[in-house]
């Protein structure tokens, strides 16, 4: 008797591994906090008035973590959302999207996106991504001025979304390229990043309720073909958004 | 019992086993594509590989059987129970058995060579007239497509193939290797970086398939899917005449290209847009 | 307190030392490579660090004790000192430092490998918790590659080693009638390698993982490292490579010295037709890892100097961060990596082959069915093993022409594997079986390496190949022969030597229970992945379409279970060890030559040696029909 409940003992033990394991992993996992984009209205097309809404984000050539001016001059009150800002963590020189990667939207709406981008330049690696698709008119605004492409050697990121594997939910493809900041733009007094951002903007129709992901196209992280470190981890240039 | 006995009835329960394994097998086998258990057959090169797999599946189950029943058999025959108080018979080894399990497993494989080999060259044997190059771009972590043969401009996330018309896919990748993968037509090719491997295929049946990523190329490999339609003649003309006017963006997306498809579906016949799954 | 230097202990701690100034302090002297990443470790700081620590671990664990007093005294080791080094008279501290006997290097692969297996299990516990519903929903995609590729390494550095390393040094030197190894301090030396080896590999879930916050980049490549992906993934793909060059380095120490002590220390009469299959299955292996292992380390060498020096043996050089010249080729990585993985895998079941043939004899109570036909086939493989790599490549672009001729070869293959199965039902045909929990184990052996032999041979056909490749299919076969196969083979070897191993018998009823978990649990979780496999699902992934969810399920419940069935066994090693009913000398009866020696085994194995007049198998002759009295072997091998 008493080595069967040594044995049954023993396992539990096991499982009880297993489970802290996976807390540490899921705990140390560095997802962003959800952000629903904000309401801005209704919006009319084709004779339908859909709802609007829009998502106000950035990209930092590295972690605002590490910036401590910056936050106190732009969240001063140490959140973002109504979600406190983290404090510094590792990884503090990958580029980022801002301030989070996992965003909400509704469904059968139309989504306008704002990207103010303080990253430089990173050449694409494939000219299919120089034009903006999916997005309404196929155009986005860039500093103000419309445009249905831009140069390959201009880009310094792409917001692309596409599908996870599933046949059950409406495809969703949107990808647009994010203009990167000139090399001889003016730093701020940090010498971290930018004065002025580029703001790329653009608008797409969501259908029917569905989990995609988001990603980067361009090679703006590091190791071979700059795919690496930040690219190949959730959270900074990549990310969910969920159509509910 | 007797020696001759004991295998006379393992011999039978192994013919038995067979045969039943078998006819079950050929029941089974055509409901496979309905129970999912098996992607669609949509391409001539699937029905040739499906063809393949059920003759392996075939002659695996008198193999199978053999070492299981003739296993099974002395498992249950000849055990003893607990400790045994004799040994069994000084048996070392009998020759004919021996030489005629080499002998059968020889022409097994033999058989399996050559069968593997007639099918290998035919699919190995391209289209020559007709064929429609589609060059794929595999790249962390979407695939992309484009058409050279028909300009500049058609390139898509979609890819949209006509019916019964021979494909040859030039696959290269920007990055890391992928494989490019559409179960529905039994195509899988490696992309890898600086080379540009080939495959080919005819599609055979309308509908909509995946696309997917049959190599571990980072964190959105499982997420490395597109959509493959096959669609009538007339439907693939106007399609990739809408990308070579220059708004290939307005349909290079699979949402948008079903949008444009629903605009224009007085003016579509009905059959077009059956074989499309929304 | 004296008596902890030198040991583990010792070693432990200067191993840390050691790591720390390597990765530290010595740096600052050969000078910084720069690293775009910024991270807290630079690579070759890192490289650096682990060289400290091998070296703080060998000064610890007493491995320069006796070679730098002869170095020095210019002199031989006479007797006294060599049974010194093999801890004579030093009780149980001798486990836990450098000593080369061969039976305590045996103990010491043992708890080794068992601990391996253990950490392989939990990462795949992991697995299975992610993928037991679609979505990535218990860890992100990255974090789950990372496992992926830890579990895969991991398993296989354990199947590598778990017959060879235990069995081939406790068991083969006693079987064959030698008095220890060829080469005993090469032998402590090779598990002296694996421990620093697996902890400098252990370093790679945390650097990828949770001192890189979140899933920082990890290695995301999966065990097969292909170059392209190896280069790109994150820095934990460092310490993935030095530790297995290590463990690579200690995994040849060990087959040359298998290989050595075979082909020359037999004892007199210890033919070749007389000796056991269980050597003849271990010999094979060594042969395949002496032979094979060098490409394996020559491709993590290459994907070192490609991450840390820039050079090009894999950049293509199409853009990005890619300061190689470029040039290189992603094809070289994979005939480097499956020149060796191709024969890797054989090695990790030849060794099962041979053991669960005897022990089919020893439960049979019948000679083996054809000696020379067995032979054949563990030879067969072997030779064959070299020629099929390219199998794996099939759909890689590579040399497209010539997949013909490894088609042929992979299946030619399937012919000396056949005839395993022969000999296995020979044996066991009008046998008297004795339903021990080792005979079950290599009973199950045969079932499951039917089907994964088979699965086999749909792979190796390659317009099938074409469909099933990289697909769970794949992982399915797979599993079914290593764990199937070899991990089974594991079990029965454990529950047949413990007793001489350890002077212990485990537990018969806590074996049944093991077994019987093991099996369902096994065969229908991977019975249900061959089947996501036939219905198109990638391998690998992470998160995958809805119409696999149910395949997916059930593999994940019945993973549980198999789990859960392998914990039942640790605890009944452990147990019995400790607690357990002593052995007798030879409690099965059985008539080769390691059970004709009392338990415990004396120091130098044999009072005298013995001389060999017949084979192992001399079971049911007539003079010889009654078992052999428990207590020790009258009949038998032995017979001076």
């Amino acid at each position: 008797m008493r080595r069967y409940l040594g044995a049954l003992v023993t396992v539990l033990v096991g499982a009880a591994v297993v489970v802290a394991v996976l807390v540490t992993l899921i705990n140390t996992a560095r997802i962003p906090k959800l952000m629903a984009a904000s309401d801005a209205g209704t919006y009319s097309l084709d004779a339908k008035n859909l709802k609007h809404v829009t998502l106000n984000l950035q990209t930092f050539p590295q972690s605002p973590y590490e910036d401590p001016d910056w936050i106190a001059k732009n969240y001063p009150d140490g959140t973002v959302n109504g979600v406190p800002i983290p404090p510094a963590g590792d990884n503090q020189d990958w580029v980022t999207y801002w301030p989070s990667t996992t965003f909400q939207v509704p469904a059968h709406a139309v989504v306008t996106i704002r990207i103010e981008n303080y990253d430089g330049k990173s050449t694409l690696l494939n000219d299919f991504y120089n034009k903006p698709q999916g997005t309404l008119g196929n155009t986005i605004t860039v500093d103000g001025k419309t445009m249905s492409s831009i140069k390959s050697e201009d880009a310094s990121h792409t917001f692309t979304i596409h599908s996870i594997p599933s046949s059950q939910q409406d495809w969703l493809y949107v990808s647009i390229p994010v203009t990167g900041v000139d090399d001889n733009a003016p730093l701020d007094p940090a010498g971290l990043m930018p004065l002025k951002p580029v703001v790329t903007e653009f608008s797409f129709v969501t259908q029917g309720p569905g989990h995609y992901i988001w990603q980067c196209f361009d090679p703006c992280g590091s190791g071979f073909d700059g795919f690496g470190g930040p690219m190949s981890t959730k959270g900074y240039m990549s990310g969910t958004i969920d159509v509910v | 019992m007797n020696e001759p006995r004991h295998l006379l009835r393992a011999t039978i329960i192994w013919l038995v086993a067979t045969v039943v394994g078998l006819v079950v097998a050929w029941l089974l086998g055509t409901q496979l594509v309905n129970w999912g258990t098996i992607p669609a057959v949509a391409s001539n090169r699937a029905t040739d590989v499906d063809q393949v797999l059920g003759l392996f599946a075939l002659l695996s189950i008198p193999v199978f059987m053999l070492v299981v029943v003739f296993g099974g058999y002395a498992v249950f025959q000849f055990r003893s129970h607990g400790r045994p108080d004799r040994d069994g018979p000084a048996t070392r080894g009998h020759m004919p058995t021996q030489v005629t399990w080499v002998v059968i497993s020889i022409i097994l494989v033999v058989f399996l060579f050559g069968y593997g080999l007639v099918f290998y060259n035919q699919i190995q044997s391209a289209s020559a007239s007709n064929v429609l190059v589609v060059h794929v771009n595999g790249e962390q972590w979407l695939w992309n497509y484009s058409y050279p043969q028909y300009g500049d401009n058609a390139y898509s996330t979609t890819l949209v193939l006509p019916v019964n018309r021979p494909v040859r896919f030039d696959i290269t990748s920007t990055d890391v290797q992928h494989s490019f993968w559409i179960p529905a037509f039994a195509v899988k090719q490696d992309a890898v970086p600086g080379q540009t491997t080939h495959i080919s295929a005819t599609p055979t049946q309308l509908g909509t398939y995946e696309v997917r990523c049959a190599e571990l190329c980072g964190v959105y490999h499982s997420y490395m899917e597109t959509p493959v339609q096959v669609v009538t003649p007339d439907f693939f003309d106007s399609w990739i005449a809408t990308l070579q006017a220059g708004e290939s963006a307005s349909i290079s997306s699979p949402m948008n290209t079903l949008a444009w498809m629903a605009r224009d579906a007085d003016t579509r016949s009905y059959s077009a847009r059956e074989g499309w799954a929304a | 307190m004296r008596k902890l230097v030198p040991s583990y202990f010792a070693g432990a701690i200067l191993g840390a030392i050691g790591f720390i100034l390597g990765s530290q302090f010595v740096v600052h002297f050969i000078g910084v490579g720069d690293e775009p990443d910024g991270i807290n470790f630079d690579q070759q700081s890192l490289v650096i660090g682990f060289i400290g620590l091998l070296l703080g671990w060998l000064i610890g664990i007493g491995a320069f004790k006796y070679p730098f007093t002869w170095l020095l005294a210019r002199k031989d080791p006479d007797h006294e000192e060599e049974m010194r080094l093999a801890g004579k008279d030093d009780g149980a501290i001798r486990y836990f430092r450098f000593t080369t006997d061969h039976k305590v290097v045996g103990i010491q692969y043992l708890v080794v490998t068992m601990i391996m297996l253990a950490l392989g299990g939990l990462g795949a516990m992991l697995i299975r918790t992610e993928l037991i519903t679609p979505g990535a929903k218990a860890f992100p995609t990255g974090t789950y590659n990372t496992i992926v590729s830890m579990h895969g390494m991991i398993m296989i550095l354990t199947t590598i080693s778990f017959f060879i390393g235990p069995f081939g040094n406790f068991i083969v030197p006693i079987m064959i009638g030698a008095r220890d190894m060829a080469f005993p301090r090469l032998n402590a030396l090779s598990i002296a390698l694996l421990i620093p080896g697996l902890v400098i590999f252990m370093f790679t879930p945390f650097l990828g993982l949770v001192i890189m916050n979140g899933d920082g980049g990890g290695v995301q490549t999966g065990w097969t490292i292909y170059g392209t992906i190896a280069d790109q993934t994150g820095v934990g793909m460092t310490s993935f490579a030095a530790g297995v060059l290590l463990i690579g380095a200690s995994s040849i120490m060990g087959a040359v010295n298998v290989v050595t002590t075979v082909m020359t220390m037999r004892t007199r009469g210890m033919t070749w037709t007389r000796l056991p299959m269980t050597v003849w299955g271990i010999f094979g292996a060594a042969l395949l890892a002496a032979i094979g292992t060098s490409s394996f380390s020559v491709d993590l060498l290459m994907i070192l100097l490609d991450r840390v020096y820039k050079t090009s043996f894999f950049y293509v050089a199409v853009g990005g961060d890619a300061a190689g010249a470029g040039g290189g080729s992603p094809w070289l990585s994979q005939n480097l990596f499956w020149f060796f993985g191709h024969p890797e895998v054989y090695l990790i079941v030849l060794p099962a082959f041979g053991i669960v043939i005897d022990i089919l004899v020893v439960f049979g109570r019948k000679p083996l069915f054809g000696y020379k036909t067995a032979v054949l086939g563990i030879m067969g493989v072997v030779v064959l093993s070299f020629l099929v790599w390219a199998h794996h490549e099939f759909v890689s672009g590579w040399a497209p022409e010539i997949r013909p001729v490894y088609m042929a070869t992979t299946e030619m293959i399937s012919i000396p594997t056949g005839l395993i199965f022969l000999v296995a039902l020979g044996t066991l045909w009008r046998g008297r079986l004795w339903m021990t929990t080792a005979m079950l184990f290599a009973l199950s052996f045969i079932w499951n390496f039917l089907i994964g032999g088979i699965t086999g041979v749909f792979l190796s056909d390659v317009p099938a190949d074409v469909q099933l490749h990289g697909g769970m299919f794949v992982t399915a076969h797979f599993h079914y022969t290593m764990v199937g196969g070899a991990l089974m083979g594991f079990f029965a070897a454990v529950y047949f030597w413990f007793p001489k191993m350890t002077g212990r018998m485990m537990d018969e009823k806590l074996g049944k229970i093991h077994f019987w978990g093991t099996q369902i649990g096994f065969n229908v979780a991977f019975l249900a992945m061959l089947y996501a496999g036939l219905q198109g699902m990638p391998r690998r992934v992470a998160d995958y379409a809805p119409i696999f969810a149910g395949a997916n399920f059930i593999t994940s419940i019945f993973a549980y279970l198999l789990a859960a069935s392998i914990i039942v066994f640790f605890y009944n090693v452990i147990a019995s060890w400790v607690a357990g009913e002593k052995a007798v000398a030879n409690p099965w009866g059985a008539k080769s030559l390691e059970w004709m020696v009392p338990t415990p085994v004396p120091l130098e194995n044999f009072e005298e040696m013995p001389v060999v007049a017949s084979g192992p198998y001399d079971y049911g002759e007539p003079a010889d029909t009654k078992i052999p009295a428990a207590g020790g072997g009258s009949a038998g091998q032995a017979a001076g």
